[in-house]
């Protein structure tokens, strides 16, 4: 299983895969501390600014790719170095396109075939070079959505109670209401080593 | 416009700093000049004394509503960085306007153009060095979350260090078996064309009830490791131990490319040789 993203939705979906039997979990991001924070659960990292993804995956699948692949990244993907990334900012920038879907391109391409895709990473809007052709052929099934919150919440209620998973090593940061603003800032500039804030009223 | 309240940059209460705010004055500013020099390119030609230079002064129109929409964006740093470099060129060119021009009015307004040019100029530079500044990543002491594995019980997932003794696995047994050590691809499915339509649907079932094949195969040494497996052979490495199995699997399959459970029984008669040990309902011999 291939979890694109280590912020906090890709930590707990690392985390749930764990608990649900995945046989390997590998992990990819760019920030340091993130990518220390998967590593904590059992994951593999891969650090994309380092190193290739396609071949890091290759390696870890015998050349299959994953199975199963989550996009825990969403519209506001920071691929670097890639042609699509270029592209997609250049075309943002002048409102021409509203998400940056670098990472589930990446995920069409490297999924196994008949793999699974699913996409808790929030998109806003217009997708651009998109090749739905390869997913069709590959047979991938594509699930989406804000995590179904309701459907879910008395199955996580219980694992927590019963001790299985603690869901507050996510936090790193906790400051008061008023300073909701600021932390905005350091949260979206990644700053601090900041993955997830309690605000309280 | 600029009230004191909002030089403070650290300003907890507030999400946008002083540089994101003259950024977006900027790239008001931007568009508006970039319109009067598209809409009117004679006029101004002819106050700064460019005459002749309408066409290019219309591409630098085009310039500045580009940089006024990317200086709107929420990523404005790249387009401020634009801006002062189309500062600097226009800056050029006025300055060749005057010294091309011998009209005292004209080298006068050119005067004024220039100054007020540099003065934007440095305004841009100051925001764009500050957007850059704000937006990086502060290279100070990082958080140590290594041990942040979520999972109280520790029993798996802590990394580095196991709760338990490890104790070493054994070979799986029954569809696992088949599953771990025949199939190499799950679409294909090679194995399946060998087993009868109710044996079939059990194990599918037993697939989705069994958890945690990580205690089979050590997939990969590190994750193994941190799942707080040995893996299946008491004194040799996860990877040694990944070698006999390739070497084993492929001797299994190479003697008996048509039977998979006979190279199955191969495959693990070869593994007890090294010293490895069978689970319970290994898959009986044909």
């Amino acid at each position: 299983l291939q979890v694109w993203g280590a912020g906090p939705v890709g930590q707990f979906a690392i985390r749930s895969a764990i608990l649900l039997g995945a046989k390997q979990v590998v992990v990819i991001d760019r920030l340091p501390e993130r990518l220390a924070m998967a590593e904590a659960a059992g994951a593999i990292t891969i650090n994309f600014e380092d190193e290739s993804v396609v071949e890091r995956l290759n390696e870890l699948t015998d050349g299959k790719g994953p199975e199963k692949c989550i996009d825990a990244v969403g519209m506001e993907a920071h691929a670097t170095s890639t042609p699509d990334a270029f592209y997609d900012r250049a075309k943002q920038m002048v409102m021409l396109e509203t998400d940056r879907p670098h990472v589930l391109r990446e995920m069409m391409y490297v999924c196994r075939p008949a793999g699974i895709l699913s996409i808790p990473g929030v998109y806003g809007g217009v997708l651009d070079k998109f090749n739905f052709g390869m997913a069709m052929n590959k047979g991938l099934t594509f699930r989406m959505g804000q995590t179904h919150v309701n459907r879910w919440t008395p199955d996580l209620l219980r694992l927590i109670e019963e001790g299985k998973i603690d869901p507050s090593f996510v936090i790193t940061h906790s400051v008061p209401l008023s300073e909701g603003p600021g932390m905005y800032r350091t949260f979206e500039n990644k700053q601090d080593d900041c993955i997830k804030v309690i605000l309280k009223p | 416009m600029l009230k004191p309240s909002m030089l403070s940059d650290s300003n907890p209460e507030r999400s946008l700093t002083t540089a994101d705010r003259l950024a977006r004055l900027l790239g008001w500013f931007s568009i508006g000049l970039g319109i009067a020099e598209m809409a009117a390119p004679g006029r101004i030609a002819k106050a700064v004394g460019l005459e002749g230079k309408e066409t290019l002064l219309r591409a630098y129109g085009g310039r500045e509503i580009a940089a006024g929409v990317g200086a709107l964006s929420v990523d404005a740093g790249p387009a401020m960085w634009g801006r002062v470099a189309g500062n600097l060129l226009d800056l050029g060119t006025l300055a060749v306007g005057l010294k091309q021009n011998e009209d005292e009015e004209k080298r006068r307004y050119a005067g004024y153009a220039i100054a007020a040019m540099v003065g934007v100029t440095l305004l841009d530079l100051y925001v764009a060095s500050k957007l850059t500044q704000e937006r990086s990543r502060s290279r100070g002491e990082s958080r140590d979350y290594s041990d942040r594995s979520g999972f109280p019980t520790g029993s798996r997932g802590r990394s580095g260090h196991c709760q338990r003794p490890c104790q070493p696995g054994r070979l799986p047994g029954g569809a696992a078996a088949r599953r771990w050590l025949l199939r190499d691809d799950p679409v294909s499915g090679s194995f399946q064309t060998h087993a009868a339509g109710s044996r079939l649907r059990r194990e599918a079932l037993a697939r989705r009830k069994r958890i945690a094949p990580a205690a089979y195969l050590p997939a990969h040494p590190g994750h193994a490791r941190r799942l707080c497996h040995a893996g299946l052979h008491p004194t040799k490495t996860l990877a040694e131990q990944q070698r006999d199995i390739r070497l084993c699997k492929d001797h299994g399959t190479l003697s008996e490319p048509l039977e998979p459970i006979a190279a199955l029984s191969i495959a693990y008669e070869c593994l007890e040789k090294k010293g490895y040990q069978r689970g319970r309902s290994t898959p009986a011999l044909p």
